[in-house]
Order: C-alpha cells, then structure tokens, then sequence
C-alpha cells in the first residue's frame, strides 16, 4: 500500500514540475531512459548498485543526457530516485504519470488490435466512435496480432471490447459445451 | 444433452450442430481486464480491474479460473485454482462477474470431485445443472431449530455417551494414526439404505489414503449414498483451501431441500496451513503461530454452516464433523482450541487407549456431546445414561486402586463392571451396528450380565449374542425400533433372551 502511495506521489510531483504541456516529452525521455535499463545490465548495476557513489552516478548520467539529449529535469529526476533508493518502482511511476496525464487533458488511450492493417477511413470512424463512447478525445496505438484471424478488438482503461473472430469463436465453443 | 452416440448418422450430428450454432447470437465481448504483474505459488497479483467484487471468479488465459481474495487500491490479488505454470507475467485476466459457484445436486452422489466440483473418478460428466454459491452466509435463528433427531454413527461407545444429533457439529480430535478418519468412515458405512446422504471432504491427504478410503467405501456399498470431495496433498493450497466450502455448498443442498446430510471434514488442520500459505504469500499480515488474524472466522463460517432446519424451512438438517490433528495430544493449540470452542462437543482420541488396545480409542472423560440426550433415542438414554459418568469414575478409582492392597466388596465390583464396559465397548473397524443391536449390547453390561464372564470371553458373548438375537429374537428388535423406548416389558424380554443364551454360552 505505501508503495502505491509513493508511486503516485512521485508521478504527481513530475507532472506538477514540468507542467502539464511538458509532460509528454518527459515521460517519452522517462521512457526511453526505462528502455535502456532494460537493455543494459551493467547500466542498471550503476542505478541500482549501493556501491557506486552519487557523484560517479552524476557523471556518467551526465555524458548520457548529452548523448539522449536529455532534458535536465529528466536527469534530476532520475538522480533523485536513484539517490533514495526508488529507481526499481521507476516503471510504475511511468504508467501513474501517464494515467496523470490523461486524466488532466481528459483524454484517454485506446490499444487498437487488428489482424490486419486498418485503412485511413476505417481509422477516423473508429476515432471518432471511440470519441463518442467515451465522452473525452482518444489516443490510439495500433497493435496487429494475425492471431485474432479478423474483427478487431479495443482496449480502453481497463475495458476491453472483443468483436475478433478468435473470441467469437471461443464464446461458441462455451454455448457448444453447455448444449 | 445426453445423446445415444450408436445409430446416429453423421448428417443427424450436423444438424444438430447447426441448430445450435444458428442459436448463437454474435456479440461484442466487453469485458473489464487487468494484467498479471505476478505469478507464483498458487497467487497471482492483477494490475487494473477496477470493480472487482470480493471472491468474484476471474478467467485466466489457457481456461484456468481464480478467486479475487485482495482487493487494494490498484491491484486485485487472487488464488489460482490450476496451474499457475500456464499464466504467466503480462496476461490478461477478465472478470466474469461471478462469484465463485459449485455444481450440487443428487447426480453428484457416488461420485469422486476435486476441490471444485470436478468429476476426477473418470466416470465421465457431471450431469447436473444446478449450482450453488460456495461461500454462503449459515442460516439465521429463525430457520433453524434445536437438534431433536439422532444420527447413528453405529459405533457404540459414540451412541451410547457422546450421541451426535443431525444439525450438529461434532469435533473428532486426536494424535496421527490413532483412528480419527476409521470413525467418520464407520459413520459413512452405517448411513447405508437410510435417509442421510454422506460428504467425505479429504484436505490434505495422501492420494493413495484417499484412494484406500474410496475403495473401501466401495467395498463395503457406502458409495451410493456418498459424494467424495477431494483436495489431496499434491494439489496447491487454493484447492485444499476451497474444498470444506464446497463441500459444504453440496451438503447445504440437501439441508434446504428438506433433506439430510452428513459431512465429514478430513482434516481442518490441513486447511488451516494452506490458509496460513495463501495469505502469507498474499502478504496479509500474519498473527498467532503465523495464521492470519482471520483463521477463527475461516472455520467458524464453515461450521456454522451445518444446522437443523425449522419445519417451516422444510425440516432438513446439516450434520458436519470436522477433524483436527493434534501434536503429541496437546489440545491447548491455536487451531484445536478454536474448533473446540466452535463445535457442539468433541470427540477425544488418546494414543495410550490406541495402543493399549482399546478402540476406538474414545476417552470418555474429556470427550463430550453437548447437544446430549435430545439426540438419543429414549431407550439409549434409559439403558446408557450413567455410562459415560461410570466409566469416567472407574478410570478414577483403577488408577487409585492401583496402590491399594485390600479393597472392599463394592469397589471391587465397580472395578469389575468398569473393566467389562470397556470390553464392551470395543468396536472392530468397519463394523458399525444397527442401533437395536447396540441397544442389546450396553443393557447387558449396564445391567451385569457380563459381571460373572471372564473378561477375554466379553467379545464372543457380544458376537453370541446378536447372532442369538438376530436369528431367534428378530421381534425383540423390532420392538425396540418401533416403540423406541424400554418399558417394562420389553426389558423382561431382552433381560430373559440374555438369560437364555448365556445359559448355552461357554467362553
């Protein structure tokens, strides 16, 4: 429970920071920052490790901003976290942050998952239906997953419409089971 | 649907299929989802769904259910029941707006099911179609009334002094391997061709006992009247944990029904450590001998499940006894004196009895029925009445008189007397008996037929006996039965058929 309080303590603390049409690039750079932790063990020994000192910690973020072209409150932010020692909760600051986000532009993100690439048309009716539906502007991520086999299925929050044939198919298989 | 598969024609089973699937309407599948963050040792954690209700069932991928148990501000812990090999980090799991539910029903009679009502006997499907909610609030005051009629377990010492009523809750509690499940299995056996539909609800067990167990009840034709439930100990602790509450729910079908039922929980201990495992890796905190602060509620909820039904709710009754497992014979522990304090009485088990031959080994001082007389028949309760308070005194005095050289004439027959009920009560495994016979049995050791036999010649008397009684004297039974009370005539009658016998009896 504390955890989770921290974690949205911190994702608040960011957005309040950066202000609010900052936001998306910070947590863009948070999220490429999160990436190459996950790409580099010897990276995330530095954050991690007690045994590297702040001042050695500084210096080699320092030559990274440069390189990412970071900006630097993305930095101090990151040096903070691994200061106290909260560097592993980095991923659920992330997803908080976001949730943040659109919570305060009263948007929302919708996973779009099709078997097939979707046409122009196809894509501004959905938006615009999905706009409907939800009452607030929709940010879509298309996602193709040949294993669906046709439909298409949406994720909004934590709800998920399923209109695939997969699922179709798995419903008939439980009518079929009942008789 | 039950279909004759001989003499179909392939065309008939695609014309089946068709209608079914024209039926089919299709539909937009909404559903609320989270994201599993953590899998292992039977729980898994859920990120996101947001209006979980408490102990709503949730659909993993690969067919495998759970059971919200946490619910905290972002995530939603549950208990797998399967394999938690199959789900892994990053799953999606959909609610499914049930809470979890159990099939019930007669066609579940003779069956053997796991922890969820599944049949595992490998004598095909369930047809059953009703279900019933597993977690159930107990009836309230006004359904229930007091316990008034008797349930026979068959094994005299129990009938005699500790009689179990239907609607009760009696505790069986005892060491390892002195015969704590031998007594529900006797009580399983003696519900044959009578109006009790039994439950064996195994928790922890070794599969080859449950197997054993099965067997036997088969063996000796129990099964027909007996729904085994089964939660073995290479099952993961979700499974051990849920089973008493299933079984529970199938009983609970037949008390509402007007019906009744026995249930036996084979052991509570064992449930109690998979509680204790679920919620420690729940991360719930722990309390007393590292049980979670819930462990009371966890049995009582359950026990206070079994219970005589009014007769405006039908009359039926739910009779449960409940087993716990006790170290070194220390009833003083957390879980005992917990189930102690739930239960309508209890049944003492004592190692020292179990291996000084006395068996069942029934200590007859510590164990009590608190329901007591209202669940004898009266001719039980006339004839055995002072028997529990005897034998207590002649365990007394036999200790006492240990150091006494010289005792007088009165104690000394106290002694004998004492020494003869203990024989009497004797009871092979298997064997339980007819309430009449029983009734036979203790009146003449009550009223000391048995004084002047020899103490090795108890047992063949008793055999004598009711093998004398059952050939020539049916009509002694059946009086007993039918007036279920002992005038003074019918004791004239059983007091000159013992005469007679033991005038042909020589040990």
């Amino acid at each position: 429970m504390k955890k989770i309080k921290q974690v949205k303590t911190f994702a608040n603390a960011l957005i309040r920071n950066v202000g609010i049409d900052n936001a998306p690039r910070t947590i863009k750079e948070l999220e490429a920052f999160n990436a190459l932790m996950l790409k580099s063990k010897e990276f995330k020994s530095l954050l991690f490790n007690p045994q590297f000192t702040t001042a050695e910690r500084e210096a080699v973020l320092k030559q990274l901003a440069a390189k990412m072209k970071l900006s630097e409150y993305t930095i101090k932010f990151v040096m903070y976290l691994s200061k106290i020692g909260i560097i592993p909760a980095l991923p659920a600051i992330i997803r908080s942050a976001i949730n943040l986000y659109f919570e305060k532009k009263k948007k929302a993100k919708a996973v779009v998952m099709t078997p097939i690439e979707i046409k122009k048309e196809q894509e501004d009716s959905l938006k615009s239906s999905l706009k409907k539906m939800m009452d607030r502007d929709v940010d879509i991520e298309y996602v193709m997953d040949p294993s669906l086999l046709g439909g298409i299925l949406v994720k909004v929050g934590s709800t998920m419409y399923d209109t695939s044939i997969r699922s179709q198919l798995r419903l008939l298989r439980y009518e079929l089971i009942k008789g | 649907m039950s279909i004759n598969i001989e003499g179909i024609k392939a065309e008939e089973i695609s014309e089946l299929l068709k209608k079914q699937i024209t039926d089919f309407e299709k539909k937009v599948d909404v559903s609320e989802i989270g994201t599993v963050t953590y899998i292992g040792d039977g729980v898994a954690r859920i990120y996101g769904l947001d209006n979980c209700m408490n102990l709503e069932l949730l659909e993993f991928p690969n067919n495998i259910f759970g059971m919200a148990l946490n619910l905290e501000e972002d995530s939603v812990s549950a208990v797998l029941f399967g394999e938690d090999k199959l789900v892994k980090e990053g799953d999606i799991v959909k609610r499914t707006g049930r809470v979890m539910m159990t099939p019930v029903g007669d066609a579940l009679v003779g069956r053997v099911v796991n922890a969820i009502g599944q049949p595992i006997d490998g004598k095909g499907p369930i047809n059953t179609k009703e279900t019933r909610l597993v977690e159930l609030i107990a009836p309230g005051i006004i359904k229930r009334q007091p316990v008034n009629q008797p349930l026979q377990t068959g094994i005299k010492a129990i009938d005699a002094m500790i009689p179990i009523g239907r609607g009760q809750r009696e505790l069986v509690i005892g060491d390892r391997q002195i015969g704590k499940s031998a007594i529900l299995i006797d009580t399983i056996i003696n519900q044959k061709g009578g109006d009790v539909i039994c439950i064996y609800c195994a928790v922890g067990q070794r599969r080859p006992a449950v197997v054993n167990t099965v067997q036997k009840l088969q063996e000796m034709g129990a099964m027909e009247h007996t729904i085994v439930v089964a939660a073995t100990a290479s099952e993961p602790a979700p499974m051990q944990y849920i089973a008493p509450y299933v079984a529970c729910a199938m009983g609970e079908y037949y008390r509402d029904n007007g019906r009744h039922a026995f249930i036996a929980y084979d052991d509570l201990t064992k449930q109690a450590h998979s509680y204790r495992q679920l919620s420690l890796i729940l991360r719930r905190p722990p309390a007393r001998e590292a049980y979670p602060g819930d462990v009371f509620y966890l049995h009582s909820k359950l026990l206070e499940r079994a219970a005589k039904m009014s007769d405006a709710m039908g009359g039926g009754s739910l009779t449960a006894i409940p087993v716990i497992e006790t170290q070194a014979g220390d009833v003083s522990g957390y879980i005992p004196t917990n189930v102690i304090s739930i239960t309508d009485g209890q049944i003492y088990l004592e190692p020292e009895l179990f291996f000084g031959g006395i068996r069942p080994a029934i200590n007859a001082g510590l164990s009590v029925s608190r329901v007591g007389g209202a669940a004898q028949i009266k001719a039980m309760k006339q004839i055995a009445g002072m028997l529990r308070l005897d034998l207590a005194q002649y365990r007394e005095l036999a200790a006492f008189a240990q150091f006494a050289s010289d005792l007088d004439k009165t104690t000394l027959a106290q002694l004998e007397r004492g020494k003869r009920m203990i024989e009497l009560l004797k009871q092979d495994q298997y064997v339980p008996m007819p309430v009449e016979d029983e009734i036979i049995v203790i009146y003449a050791g009550t009223q000391g037929f048995l004084d002047d036999l020899p103490l090795e010649a108890i047992k063949s008397f008793e055999e004598g006996l009711l093998r004398y009684v059952r050939v020539e004297k049916q009509d002694l039974r059946k009086a007993i039965i039918e007036k279920k009370a002992l005038d003074d005539d019918l004791r004239a009658k059983i007091s000159a058929a013992i005469e007679t016998f033991k005038k042909t009896f020589s040990a």
